[in-house]
């Protein structure tokens, strides 16, 4: 192959690893997931004080987290991280700088953890908004369900990380 | 790859999505309201309830068959609830049921005390818990069905539905600083229901006062 330089085991040092082909499907849940999420924090689905989805339900969301925020790092908040989110999220299923997808949503979800311990810690009855208005996996209230759900997200992250050929990609970059 | 090779592309993406989020922030901010509207105070009317000896609250039907339409819920107008609300904290001749008992003329507008709340037990009210569904299942009111504001999102739950209107609720969460009974009972009240109470000392309250309560997964 062209362009490419064999190692001693005769693999091509560009060819996906083992690891690499089992982060594909990991990559394509964990873009996945994270694409569908900013989706919802984007898109109003519903209306009224209810609502945890687009950039209304997302802005009371993190107004009902009690963290003290200015309004314009609330407002910036409710904006940015659904965009880099479904940024990140499409990288990851495409294959495009994709460890550096990895890094950055597994850089949200620790900043997500930490948030859901303190609201925990904190005992405050509130949406996690994780998806806006959906909970496909845990209830909508915060809880340690939605704790173990981004461990292992978080998990994953780090597996994708973590891996230096990967395969089914758009570029090798 | 080096781990450069890592961390500039990140901080590509976080500047790329960020920039993009900026620029739809510019667009958009003035359809965000920040803060969630509050609920208006609850136009509430309280019906006169019978006299009730202390901690011999029945409801000695089933909260599942309280939506009958048979049942006389005498919703008697009166267009002040506190004052509608006092004769009920004197004629329930009920102590105070824990030491942490709100007083009733520290309540806000359209919310009863514990005595009150099971006064209204006693004469068939509805009683709805509108806390998290494990809190529900370890304790709740006996007879109480479940409904958050999560319930509404997609329109009234189907037992809201069945429910005749001039039904008597009674919304609780936890007391205290939870607001969410509040929450669902401007909602009920936005739903056509007039007569909707708030137990301002919650489930707590209720259970120090030695009420009925039962555990499981109830109805919601």
């Amino acid at each position: 192959m062209s362009g490419t330089h064999r190692t001693r085991k005769g693999h091509d040092s560009q060819s996906p690893s083992v690891m690499g082909w089992v982060c594909v499907p990991l990559r394509l849940i964990l873009g996945g997931l994270f694409a569908f999420a900013a989706f919802n924090k984007l898109i109003a689905k519903g209306e009224g004080p209810a609502t945890s989805s687009g950039p209304q339900g997302f802005a009371w969301t993190i107004k009902a987290f009690k963290l003290d925020l200015p309004d314009w790092a609330v407002l910036t908040s409710t904006f940015t991280t659904p965009w880099i989110e479904i940024i990140a999220g499409a990288m990851l299923i495409l294959g495009i700088w994709t460890r550096g997808a990895a890094l950055v949503i597994g850089g949200l979800l620790v900043v997500f953890i930490a948030l859901l311990l303190s609201v925990l810690y904190r005992g405050l009855n509130v949406d996690c908004g994780c998806f806006g208005d959906m909970s496909p996996f845990c209830p909508a209230k915060v809880g340690w369900c939605n704790i173990i759900q981004n461990v292992g997200m978080l998990a994953a992250a780090i597996a994708i990380m973590a891996t230096r050929r990967h395969a089914l990609t758009v570029c090798k970059c | 790859m080096k781990p450069a090779g890592v961390i500039i592309p990140a901080v590509l993406i976080v500047a790329i999505g960020g920039g993009i989020g900026l620029a739809d922030l510019a667009l958009r901010k003035d359809k965000v309201k920040l803060d969630r509207p509050e609920p208006p105070p609850l136009d509430l009317v309280l019906p006169p309830v019978k006299p009730t000896p202390a901690g011999e609250a029945t409801n000695p039907q089933p909260a599942s068959t309280q939506a009958s339409p048979d049942v006389d819920v005498k919703t008697e107008a009166t267009s002040d609830p506190a004052a509608a609300a006092a004769p009920i904290a004197e004629s329930a001749r009920t102590p105070p049921a824990a030491p942490t008992a709100t007083p009733p003329a520290a309540l806000p507008k359209g919310h009863i005390t514990v005595p009150q709340a099971a006064a209204l037990y006693d004469q068939q009210a509805f009683f709805v818990d509108s806390r998290r569904k494990d809190v529900y299942v370890a304790g709740h009111v006996a007879g109480a069905f479940r409904a958050d504001m999560v319930s509404f999102k997609a329109g009234d739950p189907m037992w809201v539905r069945g429910l005749p209107k001039e039904m008597i609720l009674v919304v609780y969460c936890d007391g205290g600083d939870c607001d969410e009974s509040e929450h669902v009972a401007q909602l009920l009240n936005a739903s056509g229901f007039n007569a909707v109470y708030v137990m301002h000392d919650g489930f707590p309250g209720w259970k120090d006062a030695g009420h009925p309560v039962e555990t499981g997964e109830g109805q919601e």
